[in-house]
């Protein structure tokens, strides 16, 4: 469970999140500005916010006598442009993660693997980053976050980089392999397709405002 | 015809740096080359400049790297100014530069009575001559960093903390291999600046053959003392070196 | 309105064009005669004071160039442009003439003598020549090649083994040496400002500011036959009629100048 309760003054607007996100995809739509992004990078600890908390799984993230910075979170991010490292390979930046938890280079070797053939991009491992469509990036930077087993997963407008065409067939695809995983997952969008694709859980935000939205099943 | 003209002109300025070059490096037979750097003066010279250079070169990225990511990252009142700091030694005349460190590290300058103190003497020493160096080079090497690592998408050093990699870690594996190109770059300018650091090198650390006569002294002195084989020797060294390393960066870049 | 600032220009554009053609026109007769000077630079505070009493006397601007014997030389060979040659010493003047540069003999016109200086706080403790040979003092010379500083290694090598100098008193004087300047002023600059423990340079080059800031010891007498100074007219010389003039002055009038700074009689 991730709790959220922050707030910070913006240069355009205050932005106020307080909603608890249990297991599962939880969708936040949003016009463009409205913070959306705001809101991943504060729970990610990209950014610090004035005053609040964020509380994952029991362990404090952020309060006003904490702050655990980014790289001790263990909450993974898939940034809208996927921000995959351009100067090294596929599996290099699946692997990467998994470098900055020490982990052993042959056990490394087969859990990249594993991720990589569960998003059935396998093949690509040796592929540089920039050879690879704007589908296969997704996935490449999905497993990434993934691989490191994260316990929580926040996506930030996983489809825009996508073509319209490619748009509708990897949103099912990735509300698939999203019902898979059982940790705190944030996905924001602007766009209302997404928001059918992922009916458990919607929540609104504007003008840095999160708003629980209607609650399906 | 705009055509023609801009090739012309390119041409010219392209010919103007090789043709005395080439007259240079044609000057003497490979034979005589060979011979002429055979003497100990010349070995001295060279030597010394490979040895201070690089020692020059590796205070320079040691001290101006961090240098170079704080004005490429850190927002403070004053960084402009900061930044013209920097770049100052590349518009002062070397031999005013010689003549200021003279001013503030020689015998009887303002740091004097510190240095005895410490028993440390710095004018006429090799010591000197990197410092005259690392004082004429540096702003190069930091101004390439610093671009190189404004030029870097920030995105992927959030992606590397969220990764799990701390800021030290993420630095070394992602920002330094982004920025390379610009750092090798701004190395090699840094380098050759080094190599042919005349001014302030004789102003503040003298001229003595072992201790601070570097390559570009030993071709002046050997000039008028008659000897323009060893000066002609050692320029095409220098020139040889030169082209070697600007060589090697290229294809390095390339990769 | 409009009218007027046309005429205006008009008449502005018409009276540039008159001037750039009229201008040109007295080819020759009213150019200032000039004519460059290559030193040594121990002749610096001589020939500066000297100039504008020839330029009075003749009309003939001077140029001047100073800088080490050997680097004036060795620019000269290499085909830079100059109407006189002043040298520090005779061996740099045979390459001119060896090389058929020089119009003519050169003639001596001055001579100099060495002295050793020290700053004025002394921190070698040197009262003599002998004590430049004591260990870790450290001496400064222009280079081998420059006038004075083959003028004093030739002094050093002349005291070895005379009484109160060790037979390998120029070795050890040339081990403490730790710089070679470029020219003689190098060296007095270096001293007056406390770099080195002693260096030797001409008494002309005891400059009023020189002097406050080093104390001055001769050398003894004999241990180094004078500086001889020639000059000479080039043969390249673009204005050869005053650069003649120029040296004729030099040994002339000019002498006085000389004698003012400290230089000796030829």
């Amino acid at each position: 469970m991730l709790h959220i309760d922050v707030g910070l003054q913006m240069r355009d607007f205050t932005f106020a999140a307080s909603t608890e996100v249990p297991s599962g995809v939880t969708v936040v739509v949003g016009p463009s500005g409205a913070g959306k992004s705001t809101l991943l990078r504060i729970i990610a600890g990209l950014l610090r916010p004035d005053s609040g908390s964020i509380v994952l799984d029991g362990r404090v993230l952020s309060d006003h006598r904490t702050f655990v910075p980014p790289y001790q979170r263990d909450i993974g991010l898939v940034f809208q442009e996927y921000a995959l490292f351009p100067h090294l390979s596929v599996g290099r930046n699946v692997a990467y993660g998994l470098r900055a938890r020490n982990v052993p280079a042959r056990e490394r070797g087969a859990r990249v693997q594993a991720a990589l053939d569960r998003l059935e991009v396998g093949s690509l491992a040796n592929e540089h980053v920039g050879e690879l469509s704007g589908g296969q990036r997704q996935r490449v930077a999905l497993a990434r976050a993934l691989v490191i087993e994260p316990k929580a997963l926040l996506l930030d407008e996983p489809l825009s980089a996508l073509d319209p065409q490619t748009r509708g067939r990897v949103r099912s695809e990735l509300a698939s392999i999203l019902s898979d995983i059982h940790i705190p997952t944030l996905l924001v969008t602007h766009d209302e397709a997404d928001r059918a694709a992922f009916p458990q859980r919607v929540l609104l935000i504007e003008h840095g405002r999160l708003i629980s939205g209607a609650q399906h099943g | 015809m705009i055509r023609a003209v801009v090739a012309v002109a390119a041409a010219l300025l392209l010919a103007f740096i090789i043709i005395p070059l080439a007259g240079l490096v044609l000057h003497l037979a490979p034979r005589d080359i060979v011979s002429a750097l055979q003497t100990p003066a010349a070995q001295s010279a060279l030597c010394l400049s490979l040895l201070t250079t690089v020692i020059a070169l590796a205070i320079t990225l040691t001290l101006g790297t961090p240098l170079a990511y704080i004005l490429a990252r850190a927002a403070f009142r004053g960084r402009s100014i900061v930044d013209a700091i920097v770049d100052l030694p590349i518009v002062v005349p070397p031999a005013v530069a010689g003549l200021a460190l003279l001013l503030v590290f020689g015998r009887t300058g303002t740091f004097a009575p510190v240095l005895a103190r410490l028993g440390i003497q710095l004018s006429f020493t090799t010591a000197a001559v990197v410092m005259a160096q690392v004082f004429v080079s540096s702003p190069f090497y930091v101004r390439a960093a610093r671009a190189g690592f404004l030029n870097i998408d920030r995105t992927l050093e959030s992606a590397s903390a969220t990764l799990g990699m701390g800021p030290l870690r993420t630095f070394f594996f992602v920002t330094v291999p982004l920025a390379a190109p610009a750092l090798l770059g701004g190395a090699v300018l840094c380098w050759a600046r080094a190599l042919g650091e005349f001014g302030a090198t004789i102003m503040f650390a003298g001229n003595l053959l072992g201790v601070s006569q570097t390559l570009p002294l030993a071709v002046y002195l050997n000039l008028e003392g008659g000897s323009m084989p060893v000066a002609i020797a050692l320029s095409v060294i220098m020139i040889a070196f030169s082209a070697a390393v600007v060589i090697v960066v290229r294809l390095f870049e390339r990769r | 309105m409009k009218s007027l600032q046309t005429m205006n220009r008009i008449r502005f554009c018409a009276l540039m064009l008159a001037t750039a053609l009229v201008a040109p026109l007295p080819a020759g007769a009213a150019d200032p005669a000039k004519i460059t000077v290559f030193a040594a630079a121990s002749l610096r505070e001589a020939f500066e004071a000297a100039a504008p009493a020839f330029t009075k006397k003749t009309g003939t601007a001077v140029t001047f160039s100073f800088g080490g014997s050997d680097t004036l030389a060795a620019q000269l060979a290499q085909g830079a442009a100059a109407d006189v040659f002043a040298s520090a010493n005779e061996a740099q003047m045979k390459k001119i003439t060896d090389a058929g540069l020089a119009a003519g003999q050169p003639k001596t016109f001055a001579r100099n003598r060495l002295v050793l200086i020290v700053p004025k706080s002394n921190p070698a403790g040197i009262t003599n020549l002998p004590g430049l040979a004591k260990p870790g003092v450290k001496v400064v010379l222009a280079a081998a090649a420059v006038p004075v500083g083959g003028y004093a290694r030739a002094a050093f090598k002349h005291q070895a083994g005379q009484p109160g100098y060790a037979p390998d008193y120029a070795d050890a004087v040339e081990k403490n040496v730790v710089s070679n300047e470029l020219d003689v002023k190098a060296v007095a600059t270096k001293i007056s400002i406390g770099e080195g423990d002693a260096g030797v340079v001409y008494s002309t080059d005891i400059t009023p500011d020189i002097a406050s800031k080093v104390t001055v010891i001769p050398f003894p007498p004999g241990a180094s036959p004078d500086a001889i100074y020639p000059i000479a007219v080039l043969k390249n010389a673009p204005n050869s009629r005053d650069a003649q003039a120029f040296v004729g002055f030099v040994l002339g009038d000019g002498q006085a100048f000389l004698k003012a700074r400290g230089f000796l009689a030829p």
